[in-house]
């Protein structure tokens, strides 16, 4: 389809994260795994 | 006792002194020690500089550190932090990629976004432009792919109009149109005879007893595969309780397909050719429905 979206919610946290790619690649889900990782811990 | 203090031996500091104290110098081993006293307070001199040079140099360098002071970076916001972190993997993980955003909303109601590359979809990219739109409003409304027997296109369920309702969209001018030009350059898939004949489900029908159809040994005619398979905004117009608007919009003509429609009236109802004489009355075809095809069950 040309393009990634994923919307993720982390109840214990009540964290909303969102991820949209311009593109199609075969690491995307590595990419969101990366960014939810850190976004857990961070925020 | 003069010839006991003679007999003993002058010690060799007292031989210096006494060399010293001699009115003639004696030409050996005095001229030699006078040559050796400056070479080693020279060279004691020296030691003592170097020393002193050192423990200096020791005492200085004592309490400075050895390369440049680390300085701190400052710390990075939130949404700093977000943006390097994407970038990062953005850079690593996924290279290549056109770009990606993100979007975190906390707790409190905050907002943190962050985008790297381009934002913009890709030039001939279908899924951001029109014609990736209207592809999907022609092909959602009506049957999942996996309601669809294998070997049948999707309007080949719809054409068999007695089995499901066309909906106003479908029977515009401008469907027409865009059928019409299809059909010019070859046949149309979508015209293309079923690969079996559908009937109406009767009651007593076994074929898809449904949830709870077949109770106590009496066969009752289940609407379930009709709701499993119809899905989203259209479901509404399968379902038995249909509006009376939706229902005058149809075409008068029995649920069989056209059989009892005039030539040249309705959908398909005069045909000579193919399977627009209905689904049931196909000459050559068997009339028998697929046990377990459940698209059959549109008929409601």
């Amino acid at each position: 389809m040309g393009y990634r979206s994923i919307l993720m919610y982390v109840p214990s946290g009540d964290l909303t994260i969102a991820m949209a790619a311009n593109g199609a690649h075969d690491s995307w889900t590595t990419l969101t795994y990366y960014m939810f990782d850190w976004i857990v811990a961070r925020f | 006792m003069e010839g006991k203090a003679r007999l003993r031996y002058p010690t060799p500091r007292a031989r210096g002194r006494l060399a010293g104290a001699r009115p003639w110098p004696e030409v050996g081993a005095t001229r030699q020690d006078e040559i050796a006293r400056p070479d080693l307070s020279l060279v004691r001199s020296a030691r003592r500089l170097a020393i002193l040079a050192l423990l200096t140099v020791a005492v200085a360098s004592c309490g400075k550190e050895p390369t440049a002071p680390l300085v701190e970076p400052p710390p990075l916001g939130p949404e700093a932090a977000l943006a390097q972190r994407l970038e990062q993997g953005w850079t690593s993980v996924t290279p290549g990629l056109r770009g990606v955003s993100v979007a975190v909303l906390t707790r409190d109601e905050k907002l943190y976004t962050a985008a790297v590359g381009v934002s913009a979809g890709a030039e001939n990219s279908p899924a951001l432009s029109a014609a990736h739109r209207s592809r999907t409003r022609a092909t959602s409304p009506y049957v999942s792919s996996s309601a669809t027997p294998p070997g049948s296109s999707i309007t080949s369920t719809r054409t068999c109009s007695g089995t499901t309702r066309p909906t106003p969209r479908r029977r515009s001018g401008r469907w027409r149109r865009s059928s019409a030009s299809r059909s010019a350059t070859g046949p149309s898939p979508r015209r293309a005879p079923p690969t079996h004949t559908p009937r109406r489900l009767q009651l007593g029908d076994e074929q898809d007893p449904g949830p709870g159809g077949k109770r106590f040994g009496i066969p009752l005619p289940s609407l379930g595969g009709v709701r499993r398979r119809v899905h989203g905004f259209h479901a509404h117009r399968h379902g038995p309780l249909r509006s009376s608007r939706v229902r005058r919009a149809l075409p008068r003509r029995s649920v069989h397909g056209g059989a009892d429609t005039e030539p040249g009236q309705g959908r398909g109802g005069g045909r000579t050719t193919g399977w627009g004489r209905g689904c049931g009355s196909v000459p050559g075809r068997p009339t028998t429905a697929t046990p377990g095809a459940s698209w059959a069950t549109a008929a409601s």
